[in-house]
């Protein structure tokens, strides 16, 4: 019925040609330039390491890669080492360090989005401290690197389940599910502390730290075929819910009036951003600040807009932890744990941007 | 659209009844307002409707059917709710925020459209508003962002509009242009169901009217009829003067020669005052 | 840091040409010149010559006083001890090959990841006396309640438990297996000469203990199997050109490897061989492998008490085109081997000669280490040798 009478009223016969239109500003430059910017990061790292390989010869032997060709050259004593080096110790390894800041990045900008706190970001819910349990548990049985992996995805969702059943008991709001992700969250950050106390000092304690700093040395394609399914799953249904986040992001009351169910739907991007985070996390240790510093920055480029939002997120994320990366594996021999550089770069970035009020929320 | 509340019944857990054997009906697309006391569960009625919170008796039932046998997106083709304040975190454009009313009539996991964003820009149109199509959401004023509210929710294209209190953050003039408002929603075919703390403004409109105190509905009907000063003296506990001027009907709280109390000081008290 | 391969190199040669004891100062000084700002002169010319038989001697009451890989002064009121507290593994090694294996009251509770299940076979009853202290984490009552009459401590030991022991008046022995290097650099130690440093250290450690258990003919004859070996891989392999060396990389867990100044670095130039990482990595620490890349090893060796990281480094694709890797030159050291950080008695009587035979086959056959490691087992442990030299 008010449909009838809209038309009858915002849509006479004879006013129709001057209805005036909405023509929405566009950048039309966004969808280029954040394609092609961690492409050319990936190019970049790539020739980027201890082992000294030429940028034209890196070329090369990534044209040689992919089109099937053998690589000579006279410079090297083994040629296919130098190969080796760009197709299965680094690529493997920038294409990771790519999918971690564009997974991490995602889910930050999600939880903000659906906690509308500027704080929230992928360990919110304590898929952190979980999957950092998880792996300490691992590395205390004496797991294989594949194991420990495995433990810590599983011990990253369970704790986000636990976080669920938790704020269940309570009313649905998104303050209750944040605040018992921050109880379950402490609970086994105490836990780690603990097998942390247990451990082998020698041999165990060592390994548990180091991998709660979080690296990308060890990464190989096999570990990252094993988060892969589980990875492009979460990241496909966050895209396809990509409006909904921004009904979702508005309010509960305003997202309940349009019609949105959002206990079910907040749930679905919930648990998809946590899966996300828990796949990077298990496969690259606890990697904090990306996941705040780069869906503000995105933000401050695109706006709030899920839809624009989660792509210039995606791709920032990837180009930040890639270069950060790079830092760490290339700035001395010795490798630097990432988490650290992350923390010492995107706090100053991050206060940089509330000091010049870049920060909207 | 017929909305049915049968003694509903709602408290927090706490053991004390917010809401008690409440009762009344409304039907689209005509107006009401329900009047009645700070704390006698207006809000929390409108959120039992809206199935935000669950009564833990009675029944609410629109168009025969219970509410909670609605999907969100059914209840959201049958009414818009606009909450009493609404703080916004993200800085959306305005456009963007009344696109977001199109959610009930687009697929389950599809964009809105170009038709859509048209849509939402008729209705910005319609509000004589436009001009804020493209400002962030967050740094528009409150009576413009009730407004925007309001926008959201006809190009929800709902039967029926649920406001909880619409006129409590205006200024004098928007509060009055507001009422002007509920009437052209009126006109349009769409129906007003709003809590509100003036009387007058159910006067004004001359519309259906229940007061609410905390033993359920005192009294429903044409405003006229219900909006006396008997009524609304005893849910309020003041004395209330109802009288016209000019043509229409205006509510003045108080006693009409002494309000404030100060002609008994007088009389008991020193000759310093007047 | 190419200074300090070729001193490596140089000093390599001095002490093969030479005796096995401190180096002339020759080589003090130039080995001295790399290190003249970390090192303080006074260090190296107050430190006195290494001399044996001059710590070894009692004092005329029957008691005997010491100073203690950690410079502290020890004093044994009566010998032997007849109980002892073993939280240092090497030397608990090292206790069982002296036979001392009854005198042992305590050992510490992780003793089979430091040296391995062989340890069940030289020292069945070790499981009954597995303690909950460790290296670096001590229990004093549980060590107290012992009375032992002497507590073999790492130099990693917790500093405030060991004054307590102390206190309660029982001795306890550090046991670093160095002769010099500062205690703050307790895994990653710079040293003038690591291989006088090492020979030193292990023979005082052996002979120490050999003492304090009153196994000194014991802890003799082992030293002396020692210098037999190490005479045995002189003269098979001393005159390898350094640019014939077999360049080796020794990882570790976690993208460790030893770098200088580690033993197995020393283990391996007697052997013939050079370790690639002590060019750029001072003691302990972590390596790339593009770092790995560039030094493209001709062997990597691999400890069996590393397993995981020996089946890593065999079937990872990133190390597969390391020529290590490729020419099926990644070795595992059997755990009577022990290529460590810091020597064992047997690293150097079986572990250099093993080496020497895996790098120089011609030069040392396989049937001379196993007959060398059946005399040592049967001699020292007592038991029979049931390793493999060339395990498949």
């Amino acid at each position: 019925m008010s449909q009838d009478s809209q038309n009858t009223e915002s849509a006479s016969p004879g006013v129709a040609s001057i209805k005036p239109t909405f023509k929405p500003k566009r950048q039309p430059w966004l969808i280029p330039v954040f394609i092609i910017a961690p492409i050319l990061c990936i190019l970049i790292s790539l020739t980027l390491g201890a082992f000294e390989i030429s940028v034209p010869e890196v070329i090369e032997i990534v044209w040689c890669g992919i089109t099937g060709q053998e690589f000579t050259s006279d410079n090297y004593k083994n040629p296919a080492l130098a190969y080796s080096m760009v197709w299965t110790v680094r690529l493997p390894r920038v294409v990771v360090s790519c999918l971690v800041g564009a997974g991490l990045a995602i889910a930050g900008a999600v939880f903000q989005g659906v906690f509308r706190n500027p704080l929230a970001s992928p360990y919110t819910l304590g898929v952190s401290n979980g999957a950092g349990f998880g792996a300490a548990i691992g590395i205390v049985l004496g797991l294989s690197t594949f194991l420990i992996q495995g433990s810590a995805i599983l011990f990253g969702l369970i704790t986000v389940v636990l976080t669920f059943v938790v704020a269940s008991r309570s009313s649905k709001s998104s303050v209750t599910l944040v605040l018992a992700g921050m109880l379950i969250s402490s609970l086994f950050a105490s836990l780690v502390s603990l097998l942390k106390f247990v451990a082998d000092p020698t041999e165990k304690l060592p390994q548990i730290v180091y991998w709660l700093m979080g690296s990308f040395s060890g990464v190989s394609f096999e570990k990252l075929l094993m988060i892969l399914p589980l990875y492009l799953i979460s990241l496909v249904v966050l895209i396809a819910f990509r409006w909904r986040l921004n009904v979702l992001s508005v309010g509960d009351t305003e997202a309940r009036s349009f019609g949105i169910d959002v206990t079910r739907d907040r749930n679905i991007v919930i648990v998809s951003a946590s899966v996300i985070s828990a796949v990077c996390v298990s496969i690259s240790g606890i990697i904090g600040w990306v996941g705040i510093v780069v869906p503000h920055l995105a933000r401050m480029i695109c706006g709030p807009d899920f839809r624009k939002l989660l792509p210039v997120s995606l791709s920032l994320g990837a180009c930040y932890l890639c270069i950060i990366d790079d830092v760490c594996r290339a700035l001395t021999t010795a490798e630097i744990p990432i988490g650290v550089v992350t923390g010492i770069i995107g706090v100053p970035l991050f206060l940089y941007f509330i000091y010049r009020k870049k920060v909207n929320w | 659209m017929k909305l049915a509340v049968d003694g509903v019944t709602f408290d927090y857990g706490t053991g004390q009844n917010i809401l008690e054997g409440m009762s009344f009906t409304y039907e689209s697309p005509d107006i009401m307002c329900l009047l009645g006391c700070n704390g006698v569960g207006k809000s929390t009625l409108l959120k039992c409707i809206m199935g935000e919170l669950s009564p833990a008796s009675g029944t609410i039932t629109i168009d025969g059917k219970p509410t909670r046998q609605y999907s969100p997106r059914d209840m959201a083709l049958k009414v818009a709710y606009i909450a009493q304040m609404h703080a916004p975190t993200f800085s959306y454009p305005v456009i963007d925020v009344v696109t977001m009313g199109r959610t009930s009539h687009i697929g389950y996991l599809s964009n809105p459209s170009d038709e859509d964003v048209q849509f939402a820009y008729d209705q910005l149109v319609y509000l004589g508003i436009e001009r804020l199509a493209e400002r962030p959401y967050t740094e528009i004023s409150g009576g413009e962002r009730q407004l925007v509210m309001i926008a959201s929710a006809l190009a929800q294209q709902p039967e029926a509009m649920l406001l909880d209190e619409p006129t409590a953050h205006l200024d004098f003039g928007n509060q009055f242009k507001f009422v002007q408002l509920v009437e052209r929603l009126h006109a349009k075919g769409i129906g007003v169901l709003m809590t509100t703390h003036f009387p007058d403004h159910a006067l004004l409109l001359d519309c259906e009217t229940a007061i609410l105190s905390k033993g359920g509905v005192v009294a429903q009907g044409p405003a006229h009829k219900v909006v006396t000063e008997e009524a609304l003296g005893q849910i309020y506990g003041i004395p209330i003067n109802i009288a016209p001027v000019g043509s229409r009907k205006v509510c003045v709280p108080g006693d009409l020669d002494d309000p404030l109390g100060r002609i008994e000081k007088f009389e008991t008290g020193t000759t310093k005052r007047r | 840091m190419s200074d300090n391969l070729f001193n490596r190199g140089l000093s390599r040669r001095i002490f093969v040409q030479g005796s096995v004891a401190v180096a002339a100062a020759s080589l003090l000084g130039v080995a001295g010149l790399s290190f003249a700002e970390e090192k303080p002169a006074e260090e190296a010319t107050e430190k006195p010559a290494f001399d044996m038989d001059e710590i070894l001697k009692s004092n005329e009451d029957g008691s005997w006083t010491f100073t203690d890989q950690n410079g502290y002064e020890v004093t044994i009121p009566s010998l032997p001890c007849e109980r002892f507290v073993m939280l240092q593994h090497h030397s608990l090694d090292m206790m069982c090959q002296l036979g001392a294996q009854d005198q042992i009251v305590g050992v510490l509770g992780k003793w089979k990841g430091n040296l391995g299940e062989y340890m069940l076979d030289v020292f069945p009853g070790i499981e009954g006396v597995a303690m909950g202290s460790n290296l670096n984490e001590w229990n004093v009552e549980e060590i107290a309640a012992l009375e032992p009459d002497v507590v073999i401590a790492a130099p990693q030991a917790p500093e405030d438990a060991v004054k307590q022991i102390r206190a309660l008046g029982i001795p306890v022995v550090t046991v670093s297996l160095r002769g010099e290097g500062k205690q703050a650099e307790a895994q990653s130690p710079h040293l003038a000469n690591a291989d006088a440093a090492y020979t030193e250290g292990c023979e005082w450690a052996v002979k120490v203990l050999g003492k304090l258990a009153g196994k000194d003919e014991q802890a003799k004859a082992i030293w002396d199997f020692v210098e037999e070996s190490r005479e045995r891989v002189l003269e098979a392999v001393g005159d390898v050109k350094d640019e014939d060396r077999v360049t080796a990389f020794v990882p570790m867990k976690d993208d460790q490897t030893y770098g200088n100044d580690k033993y197995v670095g020393c283990q391996l130039l007697r052997a013939g061989a050079i370790n690639v990482a002590a060019a750029s990595i001072q003691g302990n620490g972590s390596y790339t492998v593009e770092q790995l890349a560039n030094w493209d090893p001709d062997v990597i060796i691999i400890q069996d008490r590393y397993m995981d990281l020996y089946e890593e480094f065999t079937t990872d694709p990133r190390f597969t085109e390391i020529r290590a890797v490729k020419e099926g030159n990644v070795l595992l050291a059997p755990y009577w081997t022990k290529p460590w950080g810091n020597p064992d008695t047997d690293s150097m009587a079986l572990g250099e000669l093993w080496l020497a035979h895996k790098f120089y086959p011609e030069a040392v056959p396989a049937e001379e280490v196993q007959e060398r490691a059946e005399k040592f087992y049967k001699d020292f442990y007592g038991i029979e040798f049931t390793g493999t030299v060339d395990a498949e």
